[in-house]
């Protein structure tokens, strides 16, 4: 295989939280969104690479560290065997032009004082006017920007480019305004495009056209795509090697093919599996993943997915907080709720790191034999990975069994990240 | 038995600096009691102009004429005071963005409270809690949420939250707007699910106002396809999905990227813009199969095989 033309090596951005005053002095340790956390991929030339995942996964962030508007705080980033994960501003310009964006909202992507016409030349006059074959030209005339301009606007099939010119914005349709924003990136003519859900505000009876469009520019101009979605149809269609990602980690990495014919990792086939198939005799008939992604700021452990894991292992990551979050959904059904009063409310307990626990009156028996018959209906993982549970000074306490180690495996020619394999 | 909503020959205007639009034209639909009914169609079809003007929810300068009966009454005829017990009480709606719909200064607590006593008078907070917590535990959301503001929870449980405040008063039909659209694929998956079976403990009917053609497959029992303001076809589900007759659903659901899409098709066009009255098919432009006629006569819905389909296409 040859260089990649772009790689991301254990890739880390973390956001920091802005407390309040108040807050700050008071402390409460780090704390940081964990956007991405330890990403490694790399893009070869000429190919579609899809990261797929649902908001919140990381993915935008990537592709915004990738054109410099966020910065990673750990990791490497390559371009073409160069390190910039950390660009001076001289670096980043010329980094722009290789690397383009198209944002998902062509509305809020184009200025809706500026004509179609401004807005590229803009680009033009800050960064030269480009030919195929030669690099930027320096300070290029008005008339030779207007040409270029032209140019562009027939590139993106904005035929005739005088009609196009002098129009704003908001005189064009949703798959025009998208046509304008391809024009300005490609006006640079970039080896890289970065695709933040380039189809989402389109309708689904132009979508098809917008995703011709786009690979046949693709075709046209030798581009590398980095394709980022929430759609796994549209990936399975554009995307060479996908990877699907889920609160700032990479799950599973392979061949698009591959992956949607055999998906390895259970959060990958709850993906799929959750898709509305516009079939109405193929309706859903598979379990859905309990509960919501957490939050960010303080990931679960080991397995970020192992909460909602319909196939977890008690070696997952099970951690104080899991047994809070089991009790509070027991205690919905007002059944359980009133027969286990004792053991509640939920904001009797605490939980930290490995162990969870409530403070007791008495002997604590009673509490203790209640804990043991509601965690009789618990997934068996979790119940397998309880270590101890233990009554002293007071207090009911469950403790865990540390989880296993996980890192990224190579499974035939993908990578996956999960204990199963 | 009768339908639960019946809405006949209804159409909306909107009157706006550049002219009349012609929002809505000429619609009708009918609701059976029990079974999901849903409006699909593209950005500016009318849909979600549809579902206010049922309510009578339009804007200002919006203007509706026909009929809608619901459970045998005429809401058109109604005061707006008598229109008010009828909406939130007996046909509830949810929307796209619950962001949007929950006051973000106001404790979750208190829009129940809120609704409760806008509807029924004075109510003892006590009472109006437990009648909170009962609609809670049947979203599926802890009680803990009700001390909540809305920008602490996410966007699903911000969902199941309307929803809960939307069953206080069992109502027969539920208005979804888009319910779904703001959330991922596995939450719209589980919201989904709880409204199956909501209208089954609630024996509630739904109208489900989408973009999203695999929701509806998933979820309807009927689809209504709308386009430039007029219901072009309707039908049973499975047959409709399987056997599209009008030319515009046809190429809706073949322009449809799924798991399956080897080759992509997109329908020609744009659709129409709405202004000034309207003259011939409005899918005129972009059909591949017209002929003289569609230019110049709207064709009227028609009832086209055995299985109650009805498409408005002067093919049949």
């Amino acid at each position: 295989m040859t260089d990649p033309l772009l790689e991301f090596e254990d890739l880390q951005v973390h956001f920091p939280v802005y407390k309040g005053f108040v807050q700050r002095l008071l402390g409460g340790g780090d704390v940081r969104v964990h956007a991405v956390d330890g990403v490694s991929f790399a893009l070869q030339e000429g190919e579609v690479f899809g990261l797929v995942g649902e908001s919140g996964c990381g993915k935008s962030t990537i592709a915004r560290t990738l054109v410099g508007i966020a910065r990673a705080t750990g990791g490497h980033f390559r371009f073409r065997g160069q390190d910039v994960t950390d660009p001076d501003r001289k670096t980043l310009f010329h980094l722009r032009e290789q690397i383009q964006m198209i944002h998902q909202d062509p509305h809020a992507a184009l200025s809706p004082a500026m004509t179609v016409g401004q807005a590229i030349s803009d680009v033009i006059r800050v960064h030269g006017v480009r030919s195929e074959s030669e690099g930027a030209a320096q300070a290029p005339s008005e008339e030779q920007v207007r040409e270029a301009v032209y140019r562009v606007l027939e590139e993106v099939d904005l035929r005739p480019p005088s009609f196009f010119y002098t129009k704003f914005p908001d005189e064009l349709s949703g798959g025009q305004k998208q046509r304008v924003v391809l024009g300005r990136v490609l006006a640079l003519r970039p080896s890289v495009v970065v695709a933040d859900e380039p189809l989402a505000m389109l309708d689904m009876s132009v979508r098809a056209r917008m995703l011709e469009f786009l690979l046949e520019l693709k075709a046209r101009f030798g581009l590398t795509y980095l394709f980022i979605t929430h759609d796994l149809a549209t990936a399975k269609f554009v995307c060479d090697r996908i990877a699907i990602m889920y609160l700032g980690r990479i799950v599973e990495m392979g061949p698009a093919k591959e992956i949607y014919a055999d998906p390895k990792h259970p959060y990958t086939r709850a993906l799929l599996a959750a898709i509305p198939i516009p079939d109405p005799t193929k309706r859903r008939t598979q379990e859905l993943p309990r509960g919501e992604v957490p939050d960010a700021v303080h990931p679960p452990a080991g397995c970020r997915f192992h909460p909602r894991c319909p196939v977890a292992l008690p070696t997952c990551g099970w951690e104080g907080r899991d047994l809070l979050d089991f009790l509070e959904e027991r205690w919905l059904d007002p059944e359980a709720e009133k027969r286990e009063a004792a053991l509640g409310p939920i904001e009797a307990w605490d939980a930290e790191d490995l162990e969870a626990g409530r403070p007791v009156e008495g002997s604590g028996d009673a509490e203790k034999r209640l804990l043991d018959s509601s965690l009789a209906s618990a997934p068996a993982s979790l119940r397998e990975a309880i270590d101890r549970i233990s009554l002293e000074e007071g207090e009911l306490r469950v403790t865990f069994r540390a989880p296993a180690m996980l890192e990224p495996k190579k499974v035939g020619d993908r990578i996956v990240e999960c204990l199963l394999y | 038995m009768k339908p639960l909503l019946e809405v006949e020959d209804l159409s909306v205007t909107f009157e706006t600096e550049a002219g009349r639009v012609h929002a809505i034209h000429h619609v009708n639909l009918e609701l059976t009691r029990g079974i999901t009914l849903g409006l699909v169609g593209e950005s500016g079809c009318g849909k979600s102009t549809l579902g206010r003007a049922i309510l009578r929810i339009l804007a200002e300068n919006g203007a509706v004429t026909g009929r809608v009966r619901f459970d045998g009454r005429d809401l058109m005829g109604l005061k707006e005071k008598e229109l008010r017990t009828i909406r939130g009480r007996n046909i509830a709606m949810i929307f796209q963005d619950p962001a949007t719909r929950l006051n973000p200064l106001m404790r979750i607590r208190d829009h129940f409270i809120d609704t409760l006593r806008s509807h029924e008078g004075e109510i003892e907070t006590k009472d109006a809690l437990e009648r909170a917590r009962g609609v809670l535990a049947d979203v599926r959301v802890p009680v803990d949420r009700l001390a909540m503001y809305p920008h602490e929870l996410s966007g699903g449980m911000r969902q199941r939250i309307m929803i809960a405040l939307s069953l206080l008063f069992h109502p027969t039909l539920l208005l979804a707007d888009e319910p779904t659209t703001s959330l991922d694929v596995i939450i719209e998956a589980q919201i989904l699910d709880l409204l199956r079976n909501l209208m089954h403990s609630y024996d509630m009917s739904v109208l489900l106002i989408t973009h999203n053609l695999g929701l509806v497959a998933q979820f309807a029992d009927r689809v209504a396809v709308m386009y430039a303001g007029e219901i072009v076809e309707e039908g049973e589900t499975v047959s409709l999905f399987q056997e599209p007759k009008h030319p515009y659903t046809q190429g809706l659901l073949r322009s449809v990227i799924d798991l399956e899409t080897t080759q992509l098709y997109s329908v020609p066009g744009t659709p129409p813009d709405l202004l000034g009255e309207p003259k011939g098919c409005p899918f005129y432009p972009r059909c591949n199969q017209r002929i003289e006629i569609c230019k110049t006569v709207d064709p009227t819905p028609k009832t086209v095989g055995d299985d109650g389909r009805r498409v408005a296409c002067h093919l049949y």
